[in-house]
């Protein structure tokens, strides 16, 4: 009996066109749109050419060696750093105003440089790097000369214009936060395992559906047909999660670290409180079907709202540390930071404990759809 | 106009659900503009976690030098908070100065600050400070200076900055006003095809259809009152979200720039309407509308630089989205809000931009007069 | 004759409202008994509660001898309902369907196919196996629930309102189906507000309104309920208003209508209504076209207990 329930509801949810969009199409279609707008991060911040104009007046003219570097940043070479007109004042002011420039250098008698730009941004901000550098610099040299004027012939200066670092790249590997929209993107698929939840149990409960009626005048044991139809509902949903995993770690190539047996145990309880949250909902009220989908389609995207799916992550970050309780009970937040422990820790206490949250999370749906599919008989049907 | 006059009174049937869903909706963008940060992807003051180990004169004035050029965010000392912090964003990056530093520099041997940060964060202007701070001070030292010597010395020489004028204010709330309307594309796609295609699918319910079209009723004058009817309620909705955003940038939403980017947003909740009635010629089945309005608001959403910034896409998929009207949209906000002088070249440009998206519309509302003629004709 | 159903004082409201008021009936194997009643009132409550579907707050339901509980899987495994609304899978085909039904009280699977055949060519659906339930017509729907209600060979059919809104070749197909099931043993149980079934299917019949028994026993016990022994209808253009006048006066008559140049005549029991109704009209100089005469209908009974008509 068990087998024929369990088949049959596998083929049934199978052909359900609605079940098939939400658990399979619709993360492949999302998983995409991330790919598409995240492939490029990290690539896209080659330094472009700045465009900036220098007042062409008497001051500049005087400052030979700015002249020079102004020139040499300008020259057209991979090292190209400023692509630099020569203008008067209000010429540059217009180009200023139109945006044709991100800002202009202007000298004034008491030989102090002024930059002027209309907004900040990086560009400007690298305008006024380069040009700190290099009066710094020669601050620096002057103060060296006065202190030991002999460095002027021992070849101390030359090394002071090098390029030197200073730094080490210490960086863990793939320390990415992109990679968040694909744990919400896996949290989301898990939850959308409610939407088949919410169908096997309409068939399953006389007051639901009419065929409800019909199930529940076969000599069948209720609880067992609930069962066998939540299983079936349960392995399509793994069955769907487990392919979005493969198509983005095989086509996009996205790290989800390598503790898969981990990552598995956290997606199947995922998936398990996706399904009691569908039968939840599904048992708890009367409401219409396409009310019910509704409702837990939009509190599935709120939920991957608050975990940082749409926007940056600031939103994650806001809601984290605003409503902590909340975070703490949202399940695609939940299921967001078990991956991401996975991911980043070696250790697995997050991880555990992000495994014990979503339990509950089931285990209190659980129970809860428990208490209404218990009883026998409906006050009306 | 029966109609017309009838489409009110099933969209009371559903006020309910629309007040809920224009509710959160409102409710998310207000949230998501005042969290997101709106300086540019690597902000112009770097935000910096230091962690110091060394504590000799020399790197704690380094730390005061950096201080006053960063962003200063106190990460904790362990692996896993400097891993959330650069995760979820709170720092660009993360310096940690070894323990004997200083000394070493003194003494020529060369050390080197470690620094962490995330695989998409660029630091090289923070890479750049600390190597000129790190350079001048090996330097001095190099020319006999002491460590209180070469202390003096450098604050002396970083004094020594630029001076810059910024023209225009108020930049960065300028910039919350572009993300703010900029989230009405995610916000009216979603809240429209919904609402349309659901109102869209009472009234093509096959025997409503039939029998409208046995009535006198004009096919023609029954979809243009339809038409007027969503375009009814989605200003409705529109003006709820332009009227918020004067509550909470009075200041702001009384200038040039503000009376922009609401003639920019009127002109795409037009185009968002035609686009959701086109949907809604198209659906027969209620079942699709969620399907669709997902796909199309957060689609269209990602690719157009509504959730991320526009400078993370590839050159083609940017392309790629100039054919939808939500790429227009939000690029025309951001070109508002960084308006300053107001001529007619500056404008120019906006009111085209404009009509791009309104081209959108039409060419939407043509497509769905097709659509409807040849529906009649069956 | 042993009875399969018995209810005693069954009541149960919903909020406020009595949809079943102290209500006891009994039904008989073997037999086919009828729920007539208008819309609303309780033949669907009725059975539900038999069922052990709904809760109730007075009486007692026996099926088989034994108390109805919803875990009583022996009494159910007995029993085969046909709800109201088509209650099927979209997603499976017609054969799919009643094979999955079946499937949930037969389990040796050689049976099954052989109910599963027996089932479909009861129904004639034989030529729409393959078919899914949204390419069938309201009629074939119909006898598609039908068939995977009564598939697994049932000793009790529940059969509620099974007719509705179905074209009359399937309503005749769907009635000699249910012919057919009680000729093989089933005892039925049958809810319509069509009274022309119930007068041509059922052996007793139990009349409903507002949730209560008004009528019960054989169709012709309750046509003897009724004063009204016989509706004259004579079309005759042009009557006079006196000759109606003199109508009214005649004896055994109850009611005499005239409307459209048609004649009503409803009279008491009477050997010769008829006779004195021509002879009548032969008097007055009467010209008529067409004269008839009808006996009761179930229509009548419940017209005159309730004063309504069983349809809106």
């Amino acid at each position: 009996m068990f087998k024929h329930l369990f088949m049959n509801k596998m083929k049934i949810l199978l052909k359900n066109k609605a079940m098939l969009f939400w658990s399979l199409i619709f993360p492949f279609v999302l998983g995409t749109f991330f790919q598409l707008a995240l492939g490029n991060v990290g690539e896209a911040f080659e330094m472009e050419v700045i465009p900036v104009a220098v007042v062409d007046n008497q001051y500049y003219q005087e400052d030979k060696i700015l002249k020079e570097v102004i020139s040499s940043l300008s020259k057209e070479n991979e090292n190209q750093l400023f692509n630099t007109v020569y203008v008067d004042e209000s010429e540059a002011q217009k180009l200023l105003d139109n945006e044709e420039i991100d800002g202009y250098i202007l000298l004034k008698e008491d030989n102090n440089p002024q930059m002027i730009v209309k907004t900040n941004g990086i560009n400007q901000t690298i305008i006024k790097s380069v040009l700190d550098e290099y009066y710094q610099m020669s601050n620096a040299t002057t103060q060296m000369i006065n202190y030991n004027p002999e460095i002027l012939y021992n070849g101390v200066l030359e090394t002071l214009y090098e390029e030197k670092n200073y730094i080490t790249d210490d960086s863990n590997e793939n320390i990415d936060f992109s990679i968040n929209y694909f744990f919400t993107l896996i949290a989301m698929t898990c939850l959308y395992g409610s939407l088949i939840g919410l169908e096997v149990i309409k068939d399953c409960e006389a007051n639901l559906s009419k065929k409800g009626a019909r199930m529940c005048m076969a000599p069948v044991n209720k609880f067992k047909m609930i069962l066998a139809g939540l299983l079936a509902g349960y392995v399509i949903q793994l069955v769907a999660l487990a392919l979005l995993f493969l198509y983005l770690i095989f086509v996009f190539n996205i790290n989800f670290g390598n503790q898969i047996l981990p990552t598995v145990v956290l997606a199947m309880v995922g998936c398990l409180a996706g399904t009691s949250l569908g039968t939840f909902v599904g048992v708890s009220n009367r409401k219409s079907e396409g009310f019910k989908i509704g409702i837990l389609i939009s509190v599935t995207m709120t939920c991957c709202f608050f975990s940082g799916m749409m926007g940056v992550i600031d939103i994650k970050v806001f809601f984290d540390e605003t409503f902590p309780l909340l975070a703490k009970i949202n399940p695609v937040n939940i299921i967001t930071d078990g991956l991401y422990s996975l991911f980043a820790y070696d250790n697995l206490d997050v991880y555990y404990n992000c495994l014990a949250r979503i339990s509950i999370f089931s285990l209190v749906l659980i129970t809860l759809s428990f208490m209404f599919i218990r009883r026998k008989k409906y006050d009306s049907i | 106009m029966i109609v017309f006059k009838n489409y009110f009174n099933i969209v009371k049937r559903h006020l309910g659900i629309i007040i809920m869903f224009s509710a959160i909706s409102i409710g998310v963008s207000v949230i998501n503009t005042s969290y997101t940060s709106t300086e540019d992807y690597v902000s112009v003051e770097p935000k910096i976690a230091v962690i110091n180990y060394d504590e000799s004169s020399l790197s704690n004035n380094f730390v005061d030098y950096i201080t006053e050029r960063a962003e200063i965010v106190e990460v904790e000392d362990n692996e896993k908070a400097i891993q959330d912090s650069l995760y979820l964003n709170k720092v660009d990056s993360i310096l940690i100065i070894p323990d004997n530093f200083g000394a070493n520099l003194l003494m020529g041997n060369e050390p080197n600050v470690k620094i962490k940060k995330s695989t998409q964060n660029v630091s090289e202007y923070t890479e750049l400070l600390v190597n000129r701070y790190f350079k001048i001070a090996e330097n001095y030292s190099k020319v006999g200076m002491t460590e209180n010597e070469i202390i003096n010395n450098i604050e002396k020489d970083i004094q020594n900055e630029i001076e810059v004028k910024v023209s225009s204010e108020n930049q960065s709330d300028m910039e919350k006003l572009a993300v703010y309307y900029s989230f009405e594309n995610y916000a009216f796609l979603s809240i429209f095809t919904f609402i349309i295609g659901t109102i869209m699918c009472i009234f093509n319910k096959e025997t409503i259809r039939k029998r409208n079209n046995v009535s006198k009723l004009n096919p023609k004058s029954f979809s243009n009152q339809l038409f007027l009817g969503h375009m009814t309620l989605t200003l409705s909705i529109w003006a709820i979200f332009i009227l918020i955003s004067v509550i909470l940038y009075k200041d702001l939403m009384f200038t040039i720039n503000g009376l922009l980017l609401i003639l920019n947003s009127l002109c795409f909740a037009i185009t968002a309407t035609s686009l959701a009635y086109l949907i809604g010629c198209l659906i027969k089945n209620e079942n699709v509308i969620s399907g669709i309005q997902n796909v199309i608001s957060l689609g269209l959403s990602f690719i157009s630089g509504c959730f991320v910034p526009i400078e993370w896409l590839d050159t083609n998929i940017i392309n790629f989205s100039k054919i939808f009207p939500s790429y227009w949209f939000i690029q025309g906000n951001y070109d508002i809000t960084k308006l300053s002088t107001f001529n007619y070249e500056t404008i120019q440009p906006v009111i085209q931009n404009c009509g791009i998206i309104l081209a959108f519309g039409i060419i939407y509302f043509s497509i769905s007069k097709i659509i409807i003629a040849k529906k009649v004709k069956n | 004759m042993e009875k399969i159903i018995e209810i005693e004082n069954l009541t149960k409201s919903y909020g406020k409202f009595k949809a079943i008021d102290d209500l006891s009936i009994y039904v008989e194997k073997g037999k086919i008994f009828g729920l007539l009643g208008p819309n609303g009132s309780g033949k669907s409550t009725t059975i539900n509660c038999i069922l052990s579907l709904l809760n109730f707050e007075k009486g007692s339901i026996k099926i088989f001898g034994k108390e109805m509980q919803p875990n009583c899987y022996n009494i159910k495994s007995k029993i085969g309902v046909v709800f109201q609304d088509v209650a099927v899978f979209d997603e499976l085909t017609v054969y799919e369907n009643i094979n999955y039904f079946c499937g949930l009280y037969i389990k040796n699977k050689k049976k099954r196919e052989q109910y599963v055949e027996d089932a479909i060519k009861l129904t004639g659906l034989g030529e729409f196996k393959k078919f899914r339930p949204k390419q069938l017509s309201g009629g074939l729907l119909r006898r598609l629930n039908i068939a995977c209600g009564i598939a697994h060979k049932p000793e009790l059919i529940f059969l509620d309102e099974p007719t509705v809104a179905v074209d009359p070749q399937s309503r005749n197909s769907i009635l000699e189906g249910i012919k057919e099931l009680n000729k093989n043993g089933a005892t039925i149980v049958y809810t319509t507000h069509y009274m022309e079934e119930v007068e041509q299917l059922c052996n007793r019949i139990a009349i409903l309104d507002k949730g209560k028994v008004i009528a019960l026993g054989t169709k012709e016990a309750l046509k003897e309920l009724t004063t009204m022994g016989e509706k004259i209808t004579v079309e005759a253009p042009n009557l006079k208003k006196a000759i109606v006048s003199e109508l009214k006066t005649m004896e055994n008559i109850i009611d005499v209508k005239y409307e459209d140049a048609t004649l009503f005549v409803t009279y008491k029991k009477g050997e010769d209504n008829l006779e004195k109704m021509i002879s009548f009209l032969k008097e007055n100089n009467v010209k008529y076209t067409k004269i008839f005469s009808e006996l009761p209908t179930l229509n009548d009974v419940f017209l005159e207990l309730t004063g309504k008509q069983l349809r809106d």
